[in-house]
């Protein structure tokens, strides 16, 4: 049983519409929350907690179309904070996009745990909760 | 040094005559499935390091991925095949790619100590 009150979430997304909104869902859920808008507001929170699980979007910058951040940090966070998992969650995901996240690497592991798009929010409530009971 | 062993479980002709040529290899001994059964006949009866599969496989797939690395192949990729290739434990998901040398690539790093 998942004790969801003792687990923080860390949410990184550009857009601050979409970060409240996933504030919501997972408060509402029972977990804490902390919130980013960019790499490097992550990498400080990181850096000061414990965060067993970061929801992160691919592209971190709207204005730029290639834009692909999400996926630079999730390999920061695979290297620095190897604690955290990370389920990438993003409205330009591309099948290379998420071979590129999800194929084992050379030591087997791939760089998230799991990938949603933006109009699958109503499956990310089980993805969190498979993915932390994975954990345990 | 034996052979690493690859099964190709595939029912399009051209495809499986690509794959065979790509990886037309010393040190790779191709078998090909044209189906599920006739595959999983092949699985029983021998030892492969390796499964390239079609995406039309995975959910039969799905009760073997523990025991193989896998490669599934694909001619429509999706963010949802993907996801669910990779969810199943599949080392590499590949758009069907005539002429490329994403297969053989691909093979290369999943089993890294065969050469070329």
């Amino acid at each position: 049983m998942l004790d969801k009150g003792r687990i923080t979430i860390l949410v990184v997304d550009d857009l601050e519409d979409w970060r409240l909104t996933l504030r919501g869902i997972l408060v509402d859920e029972g977990y804490s929350v902390k919130l980013a808008a960019s790499k490097g507001e992550a990498l400080e929170i990181l850096s000061g907690a414990e965060i067993p699980l970061a929801i992160l979007d691919m592209r971190l910058d709207e204005s730029d179309e290639g834009n692909q951040d999400g996926l630079v940090l999730a390999k920061t966070i695979k290297r620095e904070h190897a604690g955290t998992q990370v389920i990438l969650l993003t409205g330009y995901g591309t099948p290379d996009v998420v071979s590129k996240a999800m194929s084992p690497g050379p030591e087997g592991q791939a760089l998230i745990v799991d990938y949603l798009e933006k109009t699958e929010t109503d499956k990310l409530l089980g993805v969190i909760e498979q993915t932390l009971v994975a954990m345990q | 040094m034996n052979a690493a062993r690859i099964l190709i479980i595939d029912d399009e002709p051209h495809w499986i005559d690509f794959a065979k040529e790509d990886l037309n290899q010393p040190l790779f001994e191709i078998v090909v499935a044209k189906n599920i059964a006739e595959a999983m006949q092949w699985l029983d009866e021998n030892r492969f390091v390796l499964v390239i599969a079609s995406s039309g496989y995975l959910e039969e797939l799905q009760k073997i991925s523990d025991r193989y690395k896998m490669i599934i192949t694909t001619v429509h990729p999706s963010t949802q095949e993907a996801r669910a290739a990779y969810k199943m434990g599949a080392e590499r998901y590949l758009a069907k790619s005539f002429g490329s040398r994403d297969l053989l690539e691909s093979v290369q790093e999943v089993l890294p100590l065969a050469d070329s």
